[in-house]
Order: C-alpha cells, then sequence, then structure tokens
C-alpha cells in the first residue's frame, strides 16, 4: 500500500465517485520477493538507526502529557 | 472429568532459515502457532502468512478457519473431525515443507491511494475532544496532535512526517479488532514513526470520520468506517477514503500481504 497527497477538495471529489460507484481503485498485482527485501534491508540500516535514534533522544525530552 | 493437557504441544528451535515455532492449545477448538521472539519483526509475518496459504492449499478435513496475526496464526478445527494430535502432526509436516524465510514469495497486491493530510474533518474531531473532554490536552496544543507526533519523533518539521507518511510502501500485516481494519507497517524502515500512547486522547475515544488514518505502535492504522477511534493518534489525515471504502466495501482489497 502506499499513499500520494492530495488537497483535501479532491479527497471529497473521491469520495462521491466511491459512493457512486465511479471510483477506480489502483490496483495491480505484484507478487512479493521475500528474499530480494531482506537483501535490501542492509543497504538503509544505518539510516534507520540513526532515525531510531533521533527519535528516542526525542521520545525521551518530550514530556507525557 | 477430563484429563489435563499441557497448553504449549510442542516447540521447536530455529532451523533451515525458518523462526522458532510453538504451538498452543486454544481451547478445546483451536490451536495456537507462534513464531519467533515477541518482536516486530516483518519477516515472521511473511512466514505467518505463508502458512496461512499452504494451509488453505492442503485443505485439512476438519480446519474450520485459519486467523493469521502479525506472527501467530489461530487454527480453528472441529474435534469430532481431527484430533488435536493429527492436526499437530498436519501442522508440523505444513512447516516442514515451507521454504526458508528467505525463499518465499508471497501473492501480493499494490495499492495506491490518496490521502489528505491534515484535513478539516480530523480538526474538527480534534476541536471536539478539546472542547468537550480535554480542553488542556498538551498533546492537543494548537487544535491538533500532528505537532506533538512531530515533536517526540525528532522529526524536524510537518513535512519530515508527511514524508514518512508518503515516502514508503505499507505491508499490511494483518487486519483485526473489526472486519476491514488493516494494520500497515512501513517496509522501509527509515520511515518508521512509531505510536505513544500518550499520542491518544485520554480519556474517552474521539469520534472519528471513516477513513482516517493514525499510528499505532510503529503501524499505520486506518479506520474503515466512521466511529468512535480506538486510538486517538491521528496524522490528521484522511485517506478518504478511498483506503477506508476498499476495506469496507471490498475486504480483498486489504488482504493481509497486501504491500
Amino acid at each position: 500500500m502506499s499513499f500520494y497527497q492530495v488537497e483535501e477538495e479532491e479527497l471529497l471529489v473521491d469520495w462521491e465517485r466511491i459512493e457512486a460507484g465511479e471510483y477506480t481503485y489502483e490496483i495491480e498485482d505484484s507478487p512479493f520477493d521475500v528474499g530480494a527485501y531482506l537483501d535490501w534491508l542492509p543497504e538503509v540500516a544505518d539510516e534507520a538507526a540513526e532515525r531510531r535514534r533521533r527519535a528516542e533522544q526525542a521520545w525521551a525530552a518530550t514530556p507525557v502529557p | 472429568m477430563s484429563s489435563p493437557i499441557a497448553p504449549v504441544a510442542d516447540q521447536a528451535p530455529a532451523a533451515e532459515g525458518k523462526p522458532t515455532i510453538v504451538y498452543r492449545h486454544a481451547g478445546e477448538r483451536a490451536m495456537l502457532i507462534e513464531y519467533g521472539e515477541m518482536d516486530l519483526d516483518l519477516t515472521l509475518n511473511f512466514f505467518v502468512l505463508a502458512v496461512d496459504r499452504a494451509l488453505g492449499e492442503r485443505d485439512i478435513d476438519g480446519v474450520i478457519e485459519t486467523a493469521p496475526g502479525f506472527r501467530s496464526i489461530l487454527v480453528s478445527y472441529d474435534p469430532a473431525e481431527i484430533a488435536a494430535t493429527d492436526l499437530l502432526e498436519e501442522l508440523r509436516t505444513v512447516h516442514r515443507e515451507l521454504p526458508a524465510e528467505h525463499d518465499i514469495e508471497i501473492p501480493s497486491r499494490r495499492i495506491r491511494l490518496p490521502v489528505a493530510l491534515d484535513e478539516s474533518t480530523t480538526r474538527r474531531a480534534v476541536k471536539r475532544y478539546i472542547d468537550g473532554i480535554r480542553p488542556d490536552a498538551p498533546n492537543c496544543e494548537g487544535g491538533n496532535n500532528i505537532d506533538y507526533i512531530v515533536r517526540y519523533n525528532g522529526l524536524s518539521d510537518r513535512d519530515e512526517l508527511w514524508a514518512s507518511v508518503i515516502g514508503t510502501e505499507q505491508w499490511n500485516g494483518f487486519v483485526g479488532f473489526f472486519p476491514g481494519l488493516p494494520f500497515m507497517f512501513p517496509m522501509d524502515p527509515r520511515y518508521i514513526v512509531p505510536y505513544r500512547s500518550t499520542t491518544r486522547r485520554e480519556p474517552g475515544r474521539p469520534r472519528e470520520r471513516s477513513g482516517s488514518a493514525g499510528p499505532a505502535s510503529r503501524s499505520t492504522r486506518w479506520s474503515p468506517r466512521a466511529g468512535t477511534s480506538s486510538s486517538g493518534g491521528r496524522f490528521g489525515s484522511s485517506t478518504s477514503s478511498t483506503a477506508t471504502r476498499a476495506s469496507a466495501t471490498a475486504r480483498s482489497c486489504c488482504a493481509p500481504g497486501t504491500g
């Protein structure tokens, strides 16, 4: 699943088309290759770790309501 | 009087590229199979979905249905048709015949959906919460809880949050709590936006519109229909729906394994 950003007005038009049964969903068959995904993960591991470190610091510094 | 049985029917260590496995009796009519450690490891979910598919293809007499979760699968059966010991043997065979995690291919579909971020209906829902339930909620400063999510994730601004929501494909790991509620996990670990329990607007459950999306643990979840929120965290977004309606009116649209 992926998202693309639209303005609210566009979304409301989509809603109307859904209600009218006129909306066409963007769906494609795409077999998922687990091995290829697992092989790709190390390529972004450093960036992911840095992001996680930044989030953990912010988490600790943000007051709990 | 029935004799007691051990809740754990069997277990096995990780081997041959497959995760650890624990078979648990779940009452007299179901068996719960758990894989790996208690961790949000997508690889375990891939394996669960492969098991679910294999069980469906095997069409075991006496099995009523399977319910895959994130790292476990519940197999309901009719004990008048298949004994627990025979079911266990069938399940062991399925596990034995599955390929290693790395070699699994999952039939999947890609769905692309529009999303409006920080849109008016979600802002109104937050306002109702502030006005009617908790005026001093610090995680709703400025009439939204988007900025709170930005802050506790250490993001520079809202744009970085939106880039995280949009920048990765989301894997629909399971559908739960009620029909059509998908739990989607970022496939790119650089874009995980964790949920913080304090993100939610407590007490009370704010009413939200159909199609709202928000963080839930490390996943994104959608509300397929309008109603009270199961967790108050929000991206202030609405997938309009499309998404939502997809899950509400065409369940297969959001079947687990949808990437």
